[in-house]
This record gives C-alpha cells, sequence and structure tokens, in this order.
C-alpha cells in the first residue's frame, strides 16, 4: 500500500508547511521531498489495471484463474 | 352434445358441489400446516403468499394480518386456518388466521447466547479490530462465485477504481454444510495476501443467515490476520460476523464502495496537494524575502541617520571651528589694525604729509651736528616735492 503510506507523507508535508513554522530552507526541502512524492502517487495511480481472479487451492497450494462475475450469472 | 344422457351440469352447480364437500370436511378446518413462505404480497391488512415444501403448494390468505406475526418469503411457518374453495376463481385457497415462525424464538435465544458468550470472551471487543486499509491493492471476497453480492462487489468496485485487485473465494452461502464451507473460505482468503477480506452474502431469511452465527465462522473470522468486512444480508440483518469483523457494513455494495477508493478523487486531492505545497513554499519564500527587504530598508534608514547625524556633529564642530577662528582672527585683524594705525600715524611718510620736508646737505639728510653756513646750498624733500634751497642765516636754539 505504497500509495496510501506516500499521500500520508505527502499529507504530513503540506500540514508541516502550513503550520508555517518551518524556514525557507526547510520549506524548499520540503518542497522538493513534496514534488517527488505526488509523482510517485499520481504514477501509482494512473500505472496498471486491476486483476479479477478465482482462487483454487490444491493441496495447500493456492492459484489464480480468471474470473468474470458476469460469466457465473 | 353428449349421447350418453349423463346429467350435464353447468359449472357453478359443480363448483357449489365442491366448496360444500371442502367446506363439511373437518380435516380441512382449523388445521395447522408448517411449510416456506414464497411469493408473498401484502396489500393493506392482507397478505397472499404461497405455502410449499418439496411435494406441494398451498395457496394462501390472511385477512388479519394485523393479529398475527408477518412473514417474509422464505420464511419457515406454521400457518393455522381452513381450506376453502372459490367457486368464481376456481382455486383451493387457505384463509389464514395465524402465522408464527418456526422455533424463531429458540434459535435467536440460542444465538443470543452465543453471542453473550463471545462478547464475555471479548472477541468483540474494539482493541482486537484492525484497520481497514484506506487504499487497498488487493481485496479478496469470499462468498458464492454465482450470488448477486459478488457482482454487486465487482460492479461497485470497478465504477471507482480500475485499479485494486479483486479475488474471489467461492464459497457456500446458505445450507447444512455452509458454515463449514465459509470457514474454509476466510481461512483461505487470510492465506492470499490481499490487503482486506470481503466476508459477503446478499439478502435472504434469517435462516439462510444463520451460517454467519456459526461459532466456528464467528472465530475464523476473529483468528484471521487480514482485516474482513463482513457485508451480509441486508441493512436490518445482523449476523455475529457482523460484531466480530473488524466492519460491519449492511450489504456488499455498501462493502465495494468502502474499499474502493475514488482514483480521480484521489488524483484529484494529490494535485491539491501539491497546489498548498507549492503555495505554502511560495509564501515562505515571501515572508523571508519581505523579511529582507525590511531588514536592508532599516539598514538603509539607520546609515541614513548615522550619515546625517555624523554629518551634523562635523558640520556643527566645522562651523564652530570656523566661528572661533573668525572671532579670533577678528580679534586679531583689529588688534593689528590698531597698530597699524598707530605706526601709521608715527610714519615720516605722515609726518612729511603733515607738512615736513626732509633736509639733504650735501646728498646726505641732514643730521644735528652738522653746522651750516650762511649760503650754503640745501635740498628740501617733502613725497611729493623737492626744493633747492640756500641758507640765509644760522641761528641757535636753546632748549
Amino acid at each position: 500500500m505504497k500509495l496510501e503510506e506516500n499521500l500520508n507523507k505527502l499529507e504530513q508535508i503540506a500540514d508541516k508547511l502550513e503550520s508555517g513554522e518551518t524556514t525557507l530552507d526547510e520549506s524548499l526541502q520540503l518542497f522538493n521531498e513534496g514534488a517527488e512524492l505526488a509523482e510517485k502517487c499520481l504514477r501509482e495511480l494512473s500505472e496498471g489495471k486491476g486483476k479479477l481472479t478465482l482462487i483454487k487451492e490444491n493441496l495447500d497450494k493456492i492459484t489464480e484463474e480468471n474470473f468474470d462475475a458476469n460469466d457465473e450469472i | 352434445m353428449n349421447d350418453s344422457n349423463d346429467l350435464i351440469l353447468p359449472v357453478g352447480v359443480v363448483c357449489g358441489y365442491v366448496k360444500r364437500v371442502f367446506d363439511s370436511e373437518e380435516m380441512l378446518h382449523d388445521i395447522t400446516v408448517l411449510g416456506e413462505v414464497s411469493n408473498l404480497k401484502i396489500t393493506g391488512g392482507y397478505a397472499y403468499f404461497n405455502l410449499k415444501d418439496n411435494d406441494g403448494l398451498l395457496s394462501c390468505a390472511c385477512f388479519g394480518l394485523y393479529k398475527t406475526e408477518i412473514p417474509k418469503d422464505g420464511d419457515k411457518v406454521y400457518v393455522s386456518g381452513s381450506i376453502s374453495f372459490y367457486p368464481k376463481g376456481g382455486k383451493v385457497s387457505f384463509i389464514v388466521n395465524k402465522i408464527s415462525h418456526v422455533g424463531k424464538g429458540e434459535i435467536l435465544l440460542y444465538y443470543q447466547k452465543l453471542k453473550e458468550k463471545l462478547e464475555n470472551e471479548g472477541l468483540f471487543d474494539e482493541k482486537h479490530k484492525k484497520a481497514i486499509p484506506t487504499y487497498p491493492n488487493s481485496v479478496c471476497v469470499v462468498t458464492s462465485k454465482s450470488g448477486a453480492a459478488i457482482r454487486d462487489i465487482v460492479r461497485t468496485i470497478r465504477n471507482k477504481n480500475s485499479k485494486i485487485d479483486i479475488s474471489v473465494v467461492d464459497v457456500r452461502v446458505q445450507g447444512e454444510s455452509a458454515a463449514e464451507d465459509i470457514v474454509r473460505g476466510i481461512t483461505l482468503a487470510d492465506r492470499v495476501g490481499a490487503d482486506v477480506v470481503i466476508l459477503a452474502r446478499g439478502g435472504g431469511s434469517y435462516e439462510d443467515l444463520l451460517s454467519f452465527c456459526d461459532e466456528r465462522v464467528v472465530r475464523a473470522v476473529y483468528n484471521a490476520e487480514t482485516p474482513i468486512i463482513s457485508a451480509v444480508g441486508h441493512e436490518t440483518d445482523v449476523t455475529l460476523t457482523d460484531y466480530v469483523a473488524d466492519l460491519r457494513v449492511s450489504t456488499p455494495t455498501a462493502a465495494g464502495e468502502y474499499v474502493a477508493y475514488d482514483e480521480k478523487k484521489i488524483k484529484d486531492y494529490v494535485l491539491k496537494l501539491c497546489d498548498k505545497i507549492y503555495a505554502e513554499t511560495l509564501e515562505s519564500y515571501t515572508v523571508e524575502q519581505k523579511r529582507l527587504k525590511s531588514l536592508i530598508n532599516n539598514l538603509s534608514l539607520e546609515a541614513g541617520y548615522f550619515y546625517e547625524r555624523t554629518k551634523n556633529r562635523y558640520l556643527g564642530a566645522i562651523n564652530r571651528m570656523t566661528a572661533g577662528i573668525k572671532n579670533n582672527l577678528f580679534q586679531k585683524t583689529s588688534k593689528v589694525e590698531r597698530l597699524l594705525e598707530r605706526i601709521n600715524s608715527a610714519s615720516p611718510v605722515n609726518v612729511l604729509r603733515r607738512g615736513l620736508y626732509k633736509v639733504y646737505y650735501k646728498d646726505k639728510p641732514l643730521s644735528g651736528e652738522e653746522k651750516l653756513n650762511v649760503g650754503e646750498k640745501i635740498v628740501l624733500e617733502s613725497p611729493d616735492k623737492r626744493i633747492n634751497a640756500e641758507v640765509i642765516s644760522v641761528e641757535n636754539k636753546r632748549y
């Protein structure tokens, strides 16, 4: 759950900056960190597509096969 | 036409006869029948439904619904009343005056006690609840693969999110061995390594949902390491898995809603945070810039004041010095002028100017020692005149 982790960090940076208790140097450092984190979040949100699978168990071994909920109606 | 001269009867007469047979048969009066309710329709105070078992079906009508328990489709009930035949509809109906659920009281009591026991053991304590991740990457659903619940969950998640992996562990959700199968499913789902498990089932009669009150199922949910959401039945149905699960939602659709974060909203949120971070950094920069400007201004002002103060101090000193020198000079000048005046007044030139002549004798100034004789030539000289003269007489003066 990298997204959650990165988003939390991003929120913390925004809160810290908003508190107004940072020096200009600290602000610039936080800005750079925030920009990197935001890029990671947006990349995670844009890349890849989720699977839909049916879990099977054979002799304690877990396998997955594609599944279409509508086929099962 | 009928050729056998048999008696030909109108439908109404036959139906009337059938009705009389039904009405006179005591076996069909004030009887209690056990069956499952289906196709229930309630209109005002009347209820119409079928009462069925594996071998037969009775069409029932209850006109005093306010006096009796109200069933749901799928409920097992005892129904009391009389069988009658309606000639106009040609239909046999069971006229119901009382409906009571089969052993519901006993069943509810058993589960109530089980609930208390598990509660006392601490299985439902808040401290055991695991947090449901806000942005899960994967969800494992334990339910029937052919039920409405899985379709509702998949549809709801995909409406908001295309990224979450959804896996399904197929289990029987009703019937004799459903509880055992659900336990197997929960244990399997826990091993899959998903971020969250949804235990789901669509609505049904309370008997259908009893598997989700089974002690083995409750303990399996409790023992799972993955956070579990209980999404069993409809809004009003409550099962023991609802109490033990890390989160209870009212329906499978609600579970899908809960786990699926909205990609677009999160993107917007990230961009909003970016704006905020940019604005705050800019603000920080502006504040610092203002501070520096103000510092520079203050320094300039101070420097200006210092310059003015120093300038005024030195100018004052110079002025005072100049004044002193002038004054001194004036005094000295006056003194000199006075001296000069005095010197000038004693100057022979001025004496001569006042009418005195210098006397030269034999080209030398005449001194008092010199003896002049009558007839000797002398020269008289003033600053502006030279007079050649001759001694006419010499007289000695006594002082």
